[in-house]
This record gives C-alpha cells, sequence and structure tokens, in this order.
C-alpha cells in the first residue's frame, strides 16, 4: 500500500477515524444483542459472586528505585528540555508556518494531543503532567499554590471546557484554518497560564481539559504514585480506589456526548437533513452536540438518582454521581479507543512527518520527512472493527466491575442488587447506543 | 475475576467469528446533482469492492468543485455542462466525496 493511500485530508475530516463504518462479520443485530447480553451477564455474574470490596486499596508493587530515577533533577531537566524543545518547534508551525494542511499543527492538536494523550495515559500513567508545558515551565519558577477553591470547583471547568473543544474540533465551521487554530491555542494558553499563576499548578488540573481528562484515564493505567513513590497496580484497583474530584462525572459525560456527536454527526439521515435545511449547519451542530450530551449526562444522572435509597450515608446527588464516576472511566477508554486509534495510527503518522517541515520550506529535520505512512494494519477492516468492538464492550464490562465494588463499599446489603439496576440498564443503553452510533450507516 | 474476563472475551470472538461478510462487486456509478445550492445524493454511503471502477456524474446550477477524498481527485464542474470523474477503487477505507464551494458532503465511499 502506498504512502498516500489512506490520506485523509485533515482540512475536511479533522477527528473521523478512518473507515469509521466497517461491516462486522456476522449481523449487527446479533453484534448489538451480544453486547447487551455480555454486560447484563457481567453484573449477573457479579452480584452473586462479588460480594466484598476488592478494588479499595492500591495494593502493588512499591517501585522505589525507579521513582527516584524518575524525580531525580537531571531526568527532569532532561525531559522538561525535550517538552520545550517540542512546543517551541509547534509554535513556530503555528505563528509562522503556512496555512495549508500540510502544516504539522493540525495533526498536533487534533491527533497527537487529543487522541495521543489515551494511550499515553492508559500505559504510561501520570506520564501526561510530566509532559505538560506549563506545568514544566512553573516548575521552574514555583508560584505560590492557592488550592482552597480546586477542592470546591474540582473539574468542573475542565467538563465545561471538552465542550468548547468539542465545538472547536467537531463543529466550527474554519476549525482546520490556522488563524481560527491559533485563536483557539491563544485562548487554551491564556486560561492555564492566567489560572496558574492565579491559583499555583493545581489549576492545571482543574481546569485544562485535556490535562483533567488524561488523569482520568490514568488511573485505568498499571502506574500510580504513592507518598511520592511509583507503584506497579492492577489497572482495576488503580481505579477503584480512586476518590474522583467533584465533576468527574460531569467529565466523563462530556466526554462520552462529544464523541457520541461525532459519530452520530456522520450518520446519513443526519448529514441529509442537515444538508436539506436552510439554517446553517454550525446550529445544527451545536444543536447536536448539546443534545447527545444532554442525552448521556440525563441517562447516568437518572441512573444515580434511583440508586441513592440504597446508600448506606445518605450523599447529594452530584456527589454520588462522582463517587460512581470510576465506572465511567472504562468506558470513556473504550469509546476514545474505538473511535479514534485508527486515527492516530495513520494520522499520528503522517503529523510526525510533516514536522520534520514546520514551516513548508522542504526542510528534512531528523530525516523524518523520508518516511512514508504505513497502514498495513488497517488493511483488514474485520481487524479493525473486532478491536472497535473489543474496546467498546470491554470498556463497558470493566465498567461495570468498577461500578459494583463502588457499589458494595456503598450500598445497603439488601439493596444491593435492587438498587444497582437502573444503573446496569443505563450502561447497556449505553453500549447498544454506542455500537450503534460507531457502526450505522 | 480474570475467569470472567476470559468469559467475556472467548463469547465476544465467538459472536464476531461466527460468520463471514459479503460485499457486492461490480462498477458503481453515482449521479450527483447540484440545484440551487443542494446537493442529491446528500450524505449517502456505498459499499465498494476494492479494485472495482467508479464513476461520478455530475450537473450542476452553480460552478462547484467536487473533491474525492483520499484518491485526492479534484474537479471542477461548469454550470450546465456534465462532469464525469472515474477512478479505479484501489485504495481501502471509507472516503467522502464533498464540494467545495457549498460544503455538502455527497457521499461517503466505504471501499473493501
Amino acid at each position: 500500500m502506498s504512502a498516500d493511500a489512506l490520506t485523509i485530508t485533515l482540512l475536511q475530516l479533522p477527528a473521523h477515524g478512518i473507515g469509521s463504518r466497517k461491516d462486522l462479520p456476522l449481523p449487527f443485530e446479533y453484534v448489538v444483542v451480544g453486547a447487551a447480553v455480555i454486560v447484563t451477564a457481567t453484573f449477573w455474574f457479579l452480584t452473586r459472586s462479588w460480594r466484598q470490596v476488592r478494588l479499595s486499596t492500591l495494593g502493588g508493587r512499591a517501585l522505589p528505585r525507579f521513582s527516584r530515577v524518575l524525580s531525580s533533577p537531571a531526568v527532569r531537566l532532561v525531559t522538561g528540555l525535550l517538552v520545550i524543545v517540542f512546543w517551541a518547534w509547534f509554535a513556530m508551525a503555528l505563528i509562522s508556518g503556512k496555512d495549508l494542511v500540510t502544516n504539522p499543527v493540525f495533526g498536533v492538536v487534533f491527533v497527537l494531543l487529543w487522541v495521543g494523550l489515551v494511550p499515553v495515559s492508559l500505559l504510561g500513567g501520570a506520564l501526561w503532567r510530566g509532559l505538560h508545558p506549563v506545568r514544566t515551565v512553573a516548575g521552574w519558577f514555583r508560584p505560590a499554590d492557592r488550592r482552597s477553591l480546586l477542592g470546591r470547583i474540582g473539574v468542573y471547568p475542565a467538563a465545561l471546557g471538552i465542550l468548547v473543544w468539542g465545538w472547536f474540533e467537531l463543529i466550527q465551521p474554519d476549525r482546520a484554518t490556522l488563524p481560527v487554530l491559533r485563536g483557539f491555542v491563544i485562548g487554551w494558553v491564556l486560561l492555564v497560564v492566567i489560572g496558574t499563576l492565579w491559583r499555583g499548578v493545581g489549576w492545571i488540573g482543574s481546569a485544562d481539559p485535556f490535562e483533567a481528562y488524561a488523569a482520568t484515564l490514568s488511573r485505568l493505567s498499571p502506574w500510580q504514585w504513592q507518598d511520592g513513590t511509583l507503584r506497579l497496580v492492577s489497572p482495576l484497583r488503580n481505579l477503584g480506589s480512586w476518590h474522583p474530584p467533584a465533576g468527574t462525572s460531569a467529565l466523563a459525560c462530556a466526554l462520552l456526548g462529544t464523541t457520541a456527536y461525532d459519530s452520530f454527526s456522520s450518520t446519513t439521515w443526519w448529514i441529509r437533513f442537515v444538508q436539506a435545511s436552510d439554517l446553517p449547519r454550525w446550529l445544527w451542530g451545536l444543536v447536536g452536540m448539546v443534545s447527545m450530551v444532554t442525552i448521556v449526562a440525563g441517562l447516568y444522572v437518572a441512573g444515580i438518582a434511583a440508586l441513592r435509597w440504597g446508600l448506606t450515608v445518605r450523599t447529594g446527588l452530584l456527589e454520588t454521581a462522582d463517587s460512581f464516576s470510576t465506572g465511567l472511566v472504562p468506558i470513556v477508554a473504550g469509546y476514545a479507543l474505538g473511535h479514534y486509534l485508527t486515527l492516530l495510527v495513520i494520522e499520528g503518522q503522517r503529523t510526525v512527518i510533516q514536522l520534520a517541515d514546520p514551516l513548508g520550506q522542504g526542510w528534512n529535520v531528523l530525516g523524518l520527512a523520508e518516511n512514508g505512512v504505513v497502514a498495513t494494519p488497517l488493511t483488514y477492516p474485520t481487524v479493525t472493527a473486532l478491536a472497535q468492538l473489543l474496546f467498546i464492550v470491554g470498556g463497558h464490562v470493566l465498567g461495570v466491575i468498577v461500578a459494583h465494588d463502588r457499589a458494595v463499599a456503598l450500598l445497603r446489603n439488601e439493596a444491593m442488587r435492587r438498587a444497582q439496576l437502573p444503573l446496569l440498564s443505563v450502561m447497556v443503553v449505553y453500549t447498544v447506543g454506542g455500537l450503534v452510533l460507531l457502526f450505522s450507516p | 475475576m480474570r475467569r470472567l474476563l476470559a468469559c467475556v472475551m472467548a463469547t465476544l470472538l465467538l459472536l464476531a467469528g461466527a460468520c463471514s461478510s459479503t460485499t457486492a462487486s461490480g462498477p458503481v456509478t453515482i449521479n450527483v446533482t447540484i440545484v440551487s445550492g443542494k446537493v442529491s445524493p446528500s450524505g449517502a454511503k456505498y459499499d465498494v469492492s476494492k479494485g472495482s471502477t467508479v464513476t461520478i456524474n455530475v450537473t450542476s446550477d452553480s460552478a462547484d468543485t467536487v473533491h474525492v477524498h483520499g484518491y485526492e481527485i479534484e474537479k471542477d464542474v461548469v454550470p450546465g455542462t456534465p462532469l464525469v470523474i472515474t477512478f479505479t477503487a484501489d485504495q481501502t477505507g471509507s472516503f467522502e466525496v464533498e464540494t467545495h464551494v457549498i460544503e455538502a458532503t455527497i457521499a461517503t465511499l466505504n471501499v473493501r
């Protein structure tokens, strides 16, 4: 397969997987029913054999020597310099590059950042924090840390940020032009830098949508820091022992809703409907995205509201929603990988190649420009479709397991099964809805 | 726990491996009309088997550009003069066919 065999111009397709619809090797209805049965059967199995809290402690193995290497000034300095060089390179392309599809800035933002943070966080834990440009610079100047406000606002600002990002990534008509991208990058820098000067680095975790997203996914990784030491842990325990900050359920619903809208907006009937309308497309896009997020969040809150009667200690609706939001994390990860992994594989390579020539002057830094895009894994649509199916169904199964463990910790014994049924139904609706959207015609 | 996950995986694989897919082969023809800023077909999906010939006939009442993604075919259409785009679908994937002036999605070609 030639280098441009699977070219998708970022200009028109900033965030669509290649071949978002692939035929599954069996009738689609069977897959959907099968997935719903698997999620329900998992729950049934759990209520019978999982009656004690098992995931509430981190466990795992401490890695003191590795931790010392990672926290050593030398490693910090080298990582910091590499981070600054990369972002300076990016800034150069953003400020003086050409307004062409071949400018790597589009790929860096829409693919390497937005999609890349998912595997980086799932495999590398808190690695994303270490690669944050503002955190890196802040680490050298150490602005005062004032966290009092952040405990209360949690990650709500980041959840709002995900919606703004969703608008930019999926709807804004000129998102793939340099001036518009510049505007959004400047907005992001102002948000993060001013906030950090105001409230310390804690602000980054609260308000930077990418950082909050990465931090949430890092709880499903096999790495966790505890008392200054890195531990190699079970991903499920990592997640199950987490007490998410306020707003984590809002963040997860914003992520799920915008991803659902991405699939929904490429269905034939939606395109046909929007293109037949005389109203501007961005308006329909906004209506569609807000509706999707509302449906996802509404279902989740309804499931939580119907569970609260069984709580041992009655907590507020949103607080309960955040407690159980650990169960949403694998679903978010499953959707992100199911929807965008193909995009990362293909466009990620293309972006790295384009980074050799940030200004469109024919440079070939590090010899990157000589490489071609390797698309071999995607030449088998069935394999791609199967992987997408595994990510989505697997995400829901893990979500049900983690939510059930939380339920065992927080619900009265006699209410265990009945109180959880509405939330399980929500999970099944998510599974079916997600598959229908991902593989819809 | 591990047994549960193994069961889930096995069921999924069994489900997905049960049958095999069939795709209709043969040439694909798409007749496109652009009238007062509206396209027809609008956002339609076409299954194309790899190696077959795709023909896109376009008539428009306004000047526009038709772009086949991935194959990077971009042709101008003049009002009143039919435009014919013919190519061999030799790359697998999902490719959009769009107009650049009224910025509408005509069709998506699913080549496999």
